[in-house]
């Protein structure tokens, strides 16, 4: 059996909320080239353990059986957590946060080669506003889930360690055209980027830059601060992850 | 917009909780008739305090975004803080964690996630303990918050405004609080006035109000003083209100009458929230 060839390129620039240390950052994303599957998760910052609970929850999206159908590939990242923080020794309040579980926003992103005459697809499932932008000639912005900057709040849908009623997550599909761009992120950004597109603005130009820059992420850390004091970005854990599946992704990236 | 500064620990805010502890309180409660009203103030202060120090808690540790004051008044007013902390005026939450009086472990009948119920122990911290005696000194309580009020925002000019929780009976004894509330209430930071909340323990029967927009519907003088005083919720704290399924409008206040406050601890924005129903 030969290596999975990758589908897509991919770049992650991240920095944590301001005021935070890189421990405490608390977004996650994984990737598995192979797969086609990218994700990013946000954990819930009143959660105690939720940092890892957003790792687990994007490394079980990526390396679910496919397709990743909810809720039963959560038994396993559940499984895992419980095994992680069970066992420890803690004092009365961690104790009570992890009786109460952790929560994270999820978006899990599958790509598809084109396949005879037929062009590439994409696949997103969504679990609170952690957001999908799909920017197409440079101007038609495709958002999911979450379509306006007015829409974001402080309570978004999530996804429990502990089990209990599962939010059923949101479903989009689309075909990729060549020269399609997918950005992934979570909700402090995205909420940026449709009020900048609401604006009349082409916030992805802004991307770009920082992509090709000699430190990206230097200069993607020097960007949000500067979208934090002065285009009124929340102060939050910032993940962005920009996906190009290339002109024709099966062929382009051999 | 006033209230909308970040609560952090670069930015943290104060929360002074103002307890009646007057001879009054030995009565019996309205909402929990087996229990004296005071035992009702002191189970919904070590629960806010829980809440509080709950909303804090990371696995390694307790953020400090607020900085705690508990003052008492009943035969004097003085801080009702105990044991390693009775020096103390106005501690960070992480201090209030590590101190509580002792830990109680209590039963509760908890969801068992299968349509049933299971009985489970929960720990439950004890930081006050009410020994009602002598009058109801609610002025000089309201006052001695404003003091510490006054040398905290000395030292954090930015911050989200202070809030005070005034739990009581609603009988003062010490003149008309009314005065005093509104200089309390005329304390400001950058980012707004302090906000005062209260908290109406009555031995009355009536049916519980969270909230109100107006006095009409609340059962005595003594509750309408006590709305009278109360802030009105900013904007951000009524939608929060809102979706935790309250029944509010923009001039609901900060009070309540034989119900608690612990939902307030939850409106406090400092990150992404657990979504909850509050009835």
């Amino acid at each position: 059996m030969t290596p999975a060839e990758p589908l897509f390129r991919w770049r992650v620039l991240h920095l944590p909320k301001h005021g935070h240390t890189a421990d405490e950052y608390e977004d996650s994303w994984a990737a598995d080239l192979g797969a086609g599957r990218v994700a990013v998760a946000d954990g819930a910052s009143e959660c105690a353990f939720a940092s890892l609970w957003a790792r687990l929850l994007t490394e079980g999206f990526v390396a679910a059986e496919r397709p990743p159908h909810f809720p039963a590939w959560l038994d396993e990242p559940r499984r895992r957590w419980s095994a992680e923080v069970m066992g420890l020794d803690l004092p009365w309040y961690a104790e009570m946060k992890r009786e109460q579980g952790a929560f994270a926003t999820l978006l899990g992103l599958e790509v598809r080669p084109p396949s005879g005459e037929g062009p590439g697809t994409w696949r997103a499932e969504a679990v609170g506003d952690s957001c999908l932008f799909r920017v197409r000639k440079d101007d038609a912005v495709l958002a999911f889930p979450v379509e306006r900057a007015s829409d974001f709040g402080n309570q978004p849908c999530l996804i429990g360690s502990r089990g209990g009623p599962d939010s059923p997550p949101r479903c989009a599909s689309g075909a990729l055209l060549p020269g399609d761009r997918l950005f992934l992120m979570t909700d402090a950004l995205a909420q940026w980027f449709l009020r900048a597109h609401e604006q009349g603005r082409r916030p992805w130009e802004s991307v770009a830059p920082l992509l090709s820059a000699a430190r990206p992420q230097e200069a993607f850390a020097a960007w949000i601060d500067d979208l934090r004091r002065r285009d009124g970005m929340r102060n939050d854990d910032v993940t962005l992850v920009s996906v190009d599946p290339g002109l024709n992704p099966r062929r382009d990236l051999r | 917009m006033s209230y909308s500064a970040e609560i952090s620990r670069l930015n943290p805010t104060a929360l002074i909780f103002l307890l009646d502890e007057s001879g009054s309180m030995v009565e019996p409660f309205g909402a929990q008739p087996d229990k004296r009203k005071a035992d009702g103030v002191a189970d919904a202060i070590n629960r806010l305090l829980q809440n509080l120090v709950l909303k804090c808690a990371k696995a390694d540790g307790i953020r400090d975004f607020f900085h705690v004051g508990m003052v008492s008044y009943g035969s004097r007013v003085q801080s009702a803080f105990r044991g390693p902390l009775s020096d103390e005026t106005l501690v960070p939450v992480s201090k209030l964690a590590g101190n509580p009086l002792r830990v109680e472990t209590r039963s509760r009948m908890v969801d068992d996630r299968a349509g049933g119920l299971v009985e489970r122990k929960v720990k439950f911290p004890v930081w006050f303990e009410a020994h009602p005696a002598g009058k109801t000194p609610m002025c000089e309580a309201l006052g001695q918050a404003g003091k510490v009020l006054q040398a905290f925002l000395a030292k954090h000019p930015g911050c989200y405004p202070p809030l005070v929780i005034n739990i009581t009976d609603g009988h003062p004894t010490d003149g008309d609080p009314r005065e005093s509330a509104k200089e309390l209430r005329a304390l400001t930071s950058e980012d707004g006035p302090v906000l005062l909340f209260n908290a109406h323990v009555s031995e009355k029967h009536d049916r519980p109000v969270a909230f109100p927009e107006d006095e009409s519907g609340l059962p005595d003088d003594f509750a309408r003083l006590l709305f009278r005083m109360s802030s009105t919720l900013p904007p951000k704290l009524v939608e929060a209100a809102r979706s935790d399924g309250f029944s509010v409008g923009p001039h609901s206040r900060g009070f309540v009458f034989n119900a608690d406050l612990v939902a307030v601890i939850r409106f406090l924005d400092i990150g992404t929230r657990v979504a909850q129903s509050a009835h």
